[in-house]
C-alpha cells in the first residue's frame, strides 16, 4: 500500500495537493455554513479563497505547494487526513492544539485515539461505511460530537467529513472545530436569559403587587380626607379646606397612576391566549363603548376594511381604544376631530411578511417627531397636566400590548397637522 | 368580635351583616349606610368564622337572619370564598342575599364569586362619596326592587 505522506520534508504530490485543496474547501465550507454567525469566520473565508486560488493555479512548483501547505497549516480550523486503516496522515497545527498534541505528533497515530471511549470500538466500522457511502457531510447530524484529548479530556467538537482518492489510497478529510468556547458562551447566555426572564417576571409581579397593595392605604387616606371635609367643616378654616382639597386632588392622581400601573402590569400577568381576532369587530366594539365620548367631541371616525389578526381580544380592544381616545384628546381647537383607521401595505420594521399594518391617523395637534419614541415611555407626558389630563400610561400600554403580540407600533407626528400610529400585527388570513 | 349598631328604632328591621377584617373599612361602610339613612341594625364581624358563628347563633336563638350580607374576600382564616360557599350550600342560609364587596377587580374573583352563588359582586370604590353611592344602590336593589326572601327563622 502506497500512502502519500504529506509533510514539509516530502512535499511532492501535486495531484493529491489539488484534490486535498478542493476537499478541504468543501469541509471548511460546511463548517463555515454552520458557524458563520457565531464563529470568527473571516480567517476561514480567507483560507477557502486561498485554497480555491491555489487549486486553479494548477499547482506545478514546489513553491506553490509550500504556499498551499502554509495555508492549511495556518487554518483556524483543525484539519486531519485519515487513511483507510484509520492512521492519521496529516494534522495541521490547529488540530494538534485541539487534541493537545505537539505539532506533527498526531501523524502516524490512529484516529481512534481521538474518539471517546464509549464509541471507540465501533468507530472503525463507522469509518468504513463512510468510505463506502462517499458523501461529504457534517458529522453527528444534530447530535453533540465529542473528541478525546491526549489528556483523556472529552471536548465538544463540530466535525465536517469529506473524502478523496479511491480504494486503498482513499483518504478521509476531517475538518474539526473546537466548540468548547461556543458551548460555554451558550451556557452563559442561557443562564443569563433564565435570570433575565426571572427578573422580568419578578418585576411584573412587583408592579402588580405594589400597585394593588398601595391602593389600599391610599383609599383610606381619601376616605379620611372626605370625613375631615364633611364632619369638621365647621372647625376647619378656608385655608385648611384648600389644603384638604389639594390633598384630595393629589391622592386621586396617585390613585390614577397606580391604576394605570396595575393595568400595565396586567398586560403580562393577566394575559389571555391568542386567538383569531377580526379587527373590524374589535373596532365596532370599541366605537360602541366610546360612542358617548365620540359624539361629545363631534368627532368623525372612519374605519376601513381591516385584517384578521392573531391576538388577545381584550388587549387589542384596549390598544385601539387607547389610540382613539388619544386622538380625541389631542384634537386641535376649532378643528373637528377626524380619526381614520385603515389597513396599509407598509412593510414591518423587521420586514416580516406575516405582519400586516394598520394605521390610526388623526388631524389633531400632532407632536414634534423628535419625541416619537419618548411618547411610548411609562408615565411620559409631552404636555402639562393642567392642559391635558391623564397619567402618561396610555401609549406605554399600547406599546406593551403590541410587543406582547410580537408586533410593532411606530408614531409619526407633525405639529398642528396630526399624528399617525402605525401598528404591525400577525395577520391570520388574507382580507 | 361582634359589633352592632342596633338601637331602639331599628328593632324589628332585618339586620345587615358586614363581614370584613379591616376595621377601618367596616367603619366607612357603616358610615355610608347611615348617610343613606338606612335604619336596619348593622352588625359586623371580622372574619369568615365569625360570620358563620353569627348565622349559627341566629339559627339557635330563632332570631332573624341578615336581610343582606356584605362579604369581603381577602380575609385570614376562613376566607370570603369559603364563607360564601358554606353559606350558599346551607339549606336555609343560602336565601340570604350576599354581596361580595372587595377591593379585588380580578376577573377570576368575579367568576368564582358568581359560581359559588354570590348575588352580586362590587369592587370597593375609591373615596367615601363613591362608597355612599354604591351602598345607596345596594340598598335600593335589595330593599326595594328585589322581593326580599323570607329570612325569618320560624
Amino acid at each position: 500500500m502506497i500512502v502519500t505522506r504529506f509533510d514539509r520534508r516530502r512535499s511532492s504530490a501535486p495531484a493529491l495537493m489539488l484534490l486535498l485543496a478542493a476537499a478541504l474547501g468543501s469541509v471548511l465550507a460546511v463548517s463555515l455554513a454552520v458557524y458563520s454567525a457565531v464563529w470568527a469566520s473571516a480567517p476561514l473565508v480567507i483560507a477557502i479563497i486561498a485554497i480555491g486560488i491555489a487549486a486553479r493555479l494548477h499547482v506545478r512548483t514546489d513553491h506553490k505547494l509550500i504556499a498551499l501547505r502554509e495555508v492549511l497549516d495556518a487554518s483556524p480550523s483543525g484539519i486531519l487526513c485519515v487513511d483507510t486503516q484509520g492512521v492519521i496522515q496529516y494534522a495541521n497545527p490547529t488540530a494538534c492544539a485541539i487534541f493537545c498534541y505537539t505539532v506533527d505528533s498526531l501523524v502516524g497515530t490512529s484516529v481512534e485515539d481521538l474518539i471517546p471511549f464509549d464509541i471507540r470500538a465501533r468507530h472503525p466500522q463507522l469509518r468504513s461505511s463512510f468510505l463506502k457511502e462517499r458523501r461529504s457531510r457534517r458529522m453527528g447530524e444534530g447530535r453533540d460530537i465529542r473528541g478525546v484529548t491526549r489528556d483523556g479530556l472529552e471536548i465538544p467538537l463540530e466535525i465536517g467529513l469529506t473524502f478523496l482518492g479511491e480504494g486503498d489510497n482513499a483518504l478521509i478529510i476531517v475538518g474539526v472545530i473546537d466548540i468548547r468556547a461556543l458551548k460555554e458562551a451558550q451556557e452563559i447566555i442561557n443562564r443569563q436569559n433564565t435570570n433575565l426572564a426571572r427578573s422580568v417576571r419578578e418585576l411584573e409581579q412587583f408592579a402588580f403587587a405594589a400597585s394593588h397593595d398601595l391602593r389600599e392605604p391610599l383609599r383610606k387616606v381619601m376616605n379620611y380626607i372626605e370625613i375631615l371635609q364633611e364632619d369638621y367643616e365647621a372647625v376647619v378654616d378656608d385655608d385648611g379646606k384648600a389644603v384638604l382639597n389639594s390633598m384630595g386632588g393629589a391622592v386621586q392622581r396617585m390613585e390614577g397612576l397606580l391604576d394605570s400601573l396595575l393595568n400595565y402590569s396586567r398586560i403580562t400577568t393577566k394575559a389571555q391566549p391568542f386567538e383569531a381576532v377580526p379587527l373590524n369587530s374589535i373596532l365596532a366594539d370599541v366605537l360602541e363603548d366610546m360612542s358617548l365620548a365620540i359624539s361629545d367631541a363631534q368627532a368623525k371616525i372612519e374605519v376601513g376594511a381591516l385584517p384578521v389578526v392573531l391576538g388577545d381580544r381584550n388587549q387589542l380592544r384596549q390598544l385601539f381604544q387607547n389610540l382613539i381616545s388619544n386622538s380625541l384628546k389631542y384634537h386641535r381647537e376649532d378643528v373637528r376631530s377626524h380619526v381614520h383607521i385603515h389597513a396599509r401595505n407598509d412593510s414591518a420594521p423587521n420586514d416580516d411578511k406575516s405582519l400586516c399594518c394598520i394605521a390610526v391617523s388623526d388631524n389633531g395637534i400632532g407632536f414634534d417627531n423628535r419625541y416619537n419614541e419618548l411618547i411610548f415611555d411609562v408615565f411620559k407626558r409631552l404636555h402639562g397636566r393642567d392642559k391635558y389630563q391623564g397619567t402618561g400610561m396610555g401609549l406605554a400600554i399600547c406599546r406593551k400590548i403590541v410587543e406582547r403580540h410580537e408586533g410593532f407600533i411606530v408614531a409619526n407626528g407633525q405639529p398642528q397637522q396630526g399624528a399617525v400610529f402605525s401598528i404591525w400585527l400577525k395577520q391570520l388570513k388574507a382580507r | 368580635m361582634l359589633m352592632t349598631d342596633a338601637n331602639a328604632e331599628s328593632v324589628g328591621l332585618t339586620p345587615i351583616l358586614i363581614v370584613d377584617d379591616d376595621v377601618e373599612d367596616v367603619h366607612f361602610i357603616k358610615r355610608a349606610f347611615k348617610k343613606n339613612k338606612v335604619e336596619n341594625p348593622l352588625f359586623s364581624v371580622l372574619s369568615g368564622e365569625e360570620a358563620l358563628e353569627f348565622l349559627q347563633r341566629s339559627e339557635h336563638e330563632h332570631a332573624s337572619y341578615p336581610g343582606l350580607m356584605l362579604l369581603d374576600l381577602n380575609m385570614p382564616g376562613v376566607g370570603g370564598m369559603e364563607t360564601l360557599q358554606r353559606i350558599k350550600r346551607h339549606e336555609e342560609w343560602r336565601k340570604i342575599p350576599v354581596v361580595v364587596f372587595t377591593t379585588s377587580k380580578a376577573q377570576e374573583d368575579i367568576d368564582t364569586s358568581y359560581r359559588l352563588g354570590a348575588n352580586s359582586f362590587i369592587s370597593k370604590p375609591f373615596g367615601l362619596e363613591g362608597l355612599v353611592g354604591v351602598v345607596a344602590n345596594i340598598c335600593q336593589y335589595w330593599f326595594s326592587v328585589s322581593a326580599l326572601p323570607s329570612t325569618s327563622n320560624e
